[in-house]
């Protein structure tokens, strides 16, 4: 873990910006704002957030499915925001991405030997007679069978047709993997085989994932750092231990104290000391000033009476609060 | 909730089932495979050539002559022969019209849809444009500056009719291209043309090809418009319009003339909507598409 | 709990399709007690919604075969006439859905919304409704009640919606409440406030629930007793307590064994029920969990009957207790 593998630096992702022709300004949604993070080699970082605070897009913005409106993306040392057309193209097949939707992301018109082998035809990893057989392995390697091979998306459970995504993206060979939520559409029995099936597929081929989930607990069993984000910008980030046990930023404490655990024992000590946010997430088009929790943080006054800050005028820097363990809120500044 | 552990049949199993359901277009199946059938075996089916004049054989009614059981018209061609040619120029125009406004709909809805952008402003406007006109008077515009003849009509229909199929094309593969199987054939570096022809067009083709056949009994029944005002196929070539158009002067007397023709057109228009009825039942059992 | 308020028998629902009748329920029974948070776990396609909203004939019964029995304030409610069904709806009975973005009608400003059914059903004059529905707003934890009952649906966000279906729900001062995943269309955050308002107002009004959902979690923070379902069946019937310490089915097991813990993290991989859910409509003539079970053996060709751990704690499974 010396180098990132994956770059990210001031990162924006602004949607509906006036462009083009003949159209009209709209008003600017920023969903992704300024995130700085570094993905290591062979690592898992997990991505959590409630829906709307821009993870989803920050993980396409990084794989430049939306060409991010500010920053840079550096991966093994080129800016994949720089690389335009063919160039962008070429390098493709190195970081891939599995999809939430197992149902929407699959071609039906096309057979499953023809979605897998798409990647090897394009990039050229094989020569063209032998594209089948390497579909085979690697439906055999995702705990699919070959007979597969000729049958139509359809045909098959959400579950098979989220490792056919999966089996989509290892053709291409890639080292990073963005994963967006690949199993919150999925039934509670079939998640856990799709999360071992990752695990075991990073071991056995030495990838690296981003896993986006809006489920923590799934995140803390899989990631081996993790970034928590609200409203467009990472709130904190550390490795997954320290989230669960030691969570410095608020947004964070609230978001853990929220989560149900099964187990009922637990659930009746934790109610007890549930601090329950009040209010919603703002709009992404109109966000605070300040920091973007400050309108339903609970320790706000906390913070302008220890260190004399207004939190809904100033905006915390994201900084490392202690070795390896950043955050963006006053209380640690 | 409930259906999500039932057996899926394939998409075109299932179509064909609830074509093969539905007897309106069960009907509409046979009448138009009836009247291809005329159409392609005109000169085996026919017992005379289609311009073959008897000039002793003038205005027969029905059953008068052996040889001409439907009788002659009024130059004495066989009229069951002109009948049968009828439906071979009918086909010949509507079929090549709805061929030639899918070549020319398909790529540019398909390219306006998929870039948008400046591109896409101008198509659209030229749409607009095109539907806000009547097609009716463009059509007979186009034919008096070219001249008559069955080229003519062809080129004259396709102008307006591309538009259709242009405008759902655009409009398939506006929704289509937002769908995650196309995020995802980005992703694995698909350039621009791949995704259009492997995964925009591949999924766009129901609703076009409902299009396209419900937009033969509009050509069919231009076509035998055109005719009829003395606009369509040059003589001696036999038009069911034309025929119509031509009995006119002898229709107090000589029914036939007239009812024969009109039956064909009827018979014809009617076989392609309900096959092109069913077809959009069979294809699009959510009924999303309005042609 | 002496006395059930509702009680559900051998119910059955079965839809017939062209390619054969999906067997969603088939023959699940069980009582819902006064003041009882009652939960229903299962995944898709386990008929843990449909064996609820056919009670209420919410599923349009050409569609669908309902047969058994539910006793509910000394009348059986598949019996009843459409009319006498309609007033039990609302009235007697309120229900919450998952989607509170198309449950509201949205032309409709919400206190017409609440007041619909209270004038409905009770007959009481529009001012005094109206009273009524702003008292509700503000029991559900609507700010500025008085302001926000002149709003349109659009002007409330996803957890507020939810809030005001619940308090249209309450409008009648039901004695059930039944929710159908009320909260997934929600974040966690929000969904934390719900679960909360929930359990007060069960405990404030004396209101009975029963809570459809897939999510464990919520279960064990919420629930008095939680029935299991897989392929249409109840699997298991239990207090809270006992399902999560001391789970007796193998599914149950299976499915606490594989969610992940956000307070324990182990390195071990999750412990995946393997394989897929039976076909409803070639139903299986054994134990439907047969083929994913690691404890089947030759008896389990047959379905379980009834297995009585406890007076509280029912298991259909032939190895009850032997796990």
């Amino acid at each position: 873990m010396t180098e990132p593998l994956v770059q990210v630096k001031n990162l924006s992702m602004h949607f509906g910006q006036a462009s083009g022709f003949l159209k009209r300004p709209q008003r600017v949604v920023k969903a992704v704002d300024n995130v700085s993070l570094d993905v290591f080699e062979g690592e898992t970082l997990g991505l959590v957030g409630e829906s709307g605070c821009g993870k989803s897009t920050l993980g396409r913005s990084i794989l430049q499915l939306y060409k991010p409106t500010a920053g840079t993306v550096q991966y093994r040392g080129t800016d994949l925001v720089q690389l335009e057309g063919k160039a962008l193209r070429k390098m493709r097949n190195r970081f891939q991405m599995i999809y939430q939707d197992p149902y929407a992301s699959l071609n039906p018109r096309m057979k499953i030997a023809d979605i897998i082998g798409e990647p090897m035809y394009i990039h050229q990893l094989h020569p063209r007679s032998e594209i089948r057989a390497e579909v085979e392995k690697i439906l055999e390697m995702v705990g699919l069978t070959r007979e597969f091979a000729d049958r139509y998306p359809h045909e098959f459970s959400g579950g098979q047709r989220q490792r056919i995504g999966i089996a989509r993206a290892l053709a291409a060979q890639p080292d990073f993997i963005v994963a967006d939520e690949p199993i919150s559409a999925l039934d509670v029995s079939i998640q856990a085989q799709i999360i071992n099936l990752m695990r075991n597929l990073q071991s056995q081929l030495k990838l690296t994932y981003l896993f986006i989930a809006h489920d923590l607990a799934v995140v803390r069993h899989i990631s081996d750092r993790m970034a928590v984000m609200y409203l467009g910008k990472v709130m904190e980030l550390t490795d997954s231990n320290s989230i669960y046990e030691n969570p410095l930023h608020p947004y964070t404490q609230s978001l853990l104290s929220a989560i149900p655990i099964p187990d009922p024992e637990k659930e009746r000590e934790r109610e007890a000391n549930r601090v329950l946010l009040e209010g919603e997430v703002p709009s992404p088009e109109n966000p605070p000033k300040g920091c973007a929790f400050c309108t339903r943080c609970p320790r706000k006054q906390e913070v302008l009476k220890s260190k004399q800050i207004d939190c809904s005028t100033q905006a915390p820097q994201f900084t490392e609060a202690k070795p390896g363990h950043w955050t963006a809120c006053h209380l640690y500044t | 909730m409930s259906n999500s552990t039932t057996t899926r049949r394939s998409f075109l199993k299932d179509a064909i089932r609830r074509f093969s359901q539905n007897r309106l277009a069960l009907i509409g199946l046979f009448l138009v495979g009836f009247i291809l059938f005329l159409a392609l075996f005109a000169d085996l089916l026919s017992p005379f050539a289609y311009d073959r004049v008897y000039f002793d054989r003038v205005l027969l009614m029905p059953f008068d002559h052996p040889e001409h059981p439907l009788g002659t018209d009024e130059v004495g061609r066989d009229y069951l022969s002109r009948l049968i040619y009828g439906a071979r120029t009918s086909m010949l125009v509507s079929l090549s019209v709805q061929m030639i406004a899918l070549l020319i709909g398909l790529p540019i809805g398909a390219l306006a849809g998929y870039f948008g952008g400046a591109l896409d402003f101008v198509i659209s406007r030229i749409i607009d444009i095109m539907t806000a006109f009547p097609a009716l008077l463009f059509t007979i515009l186009i034919i008096s500056v070219l001249g008559g003849g069955m080229l003519t009509i062809i080129v004259a229909l396709s102008i307006s009719s591309w538009i259709v199929i242009a405008r759902i094309t655009r409009a398939q593969v506006l929704t289509l291209r937002e769908q995650e199987y196309c995020t995802a054939a980005r992703g694995i570096g698909a350039s621009e043309w791949r995704i259009l022809f492997r995964h925009l067009i591949p999924n766009a083709m129901s609703p076009i090809l409902i299009a396209v056949s419900l937009g033969i009994p509009t050509a069919i029944f231009a076509e035998a418009g055109l005719s009829f005002l003395g606009l369509g196929v040059n003589d001696p070539i036999a038009s069911w319009g034309k025929m119509v158009g031509a009995s006119n002067a002898y229709v107090q007397v000589y029914w036939h003339l007239a009812l024969l023709p009109t039956l064909a057109i009827a018979l014809t228009m009617l076989g392609f909507s309900f096959l092109g009825d069913g077809l959009r039942d069979a294809l699009d059992p959510k009924q999303k598409i309005r042609v | 709990m002496d006395e059930a308020l509702l009680e559900v028998e051998d119910l059955h629902v079965h839809f017939p399709t062209p390619d054969g009748v999906v067997q969603a329920v088939n023959g699940i029974s069980y009582s819902l007690g006064k003041q009882e948070i009652l939960a229903i776990v299962g995944e898709s396609g386990s008929g843990k919604s449909v064996g609820v909203l056919s009670l209420l004939r919410l599923i349009p019964t050409r569609d669908c075969e309902v047969q058994g029995s539910v006793h509910f304030e000394g009348r059986d409610l598949l019996q009843l006439s459409d009319a006498e069904m309609r007033e039990m709806r609302g009235n007697r009975i309120a229900m919450v859905f998952q989607d509170p973005m198309t449950s509201l009608n949205p032309v409709l400003r919400i206190g017409d919304q609440i007041q619909e059914s209270i004038i409905e059903h009770q007959g009481i004059s529009e001012k005094v409704a109206k009273g009524r529905a702003i008292e509700l707003l503000a029991l559900v934890g609507i700010p500025e009640a008085e302001k926000r009952y002149r709003h349109y649906p659009h002007q409330f966000s996803g957890g507020m919606r939810q809030r005001i279906m619940i308090a249209a729900g309450l409008a009648c001062e039901p004695s059930v409440l039944i929710a159908d995943e009320p909260t997934t269309a929600l974040d966690v955050t929000i969904q934390a406030q719900i679960i909360d308002l929930v359990k007060r107002l069960c405990r404030e009004i004396g209101m009975s629930v029963i809570w459809i959902t897939h999510d464990l979690g919520i279960v064990a923070g919420l629930a008095d007793r939680v029935a299991v379902m897989y392929a249409g069946k109840i699997v298991e019937f239990a207090p809270v307590d006992q399902l999560f310490k001391t789970p007796q089915h193998p599914y149950s097991k299976g499915l606490l064994n594989s969610l992940p813990r956000l307070d324990t993290r182990s390195e071990k991989p999750l412990e995946a029920i393997e394989g897929l859910p039976p076909n409803l409509i070639h139903y299986p003539t054994s134990c439907p969990f047969l083929e994913r079970c690691s404890y089947k053996t030759e008896q389990c060709q047959t379905p379980p009957e009834k297995q009585s751990i406890s007076t509280t704690h029912e298991v259909w499974c032939h190895h009850a207790g032997k796990l």
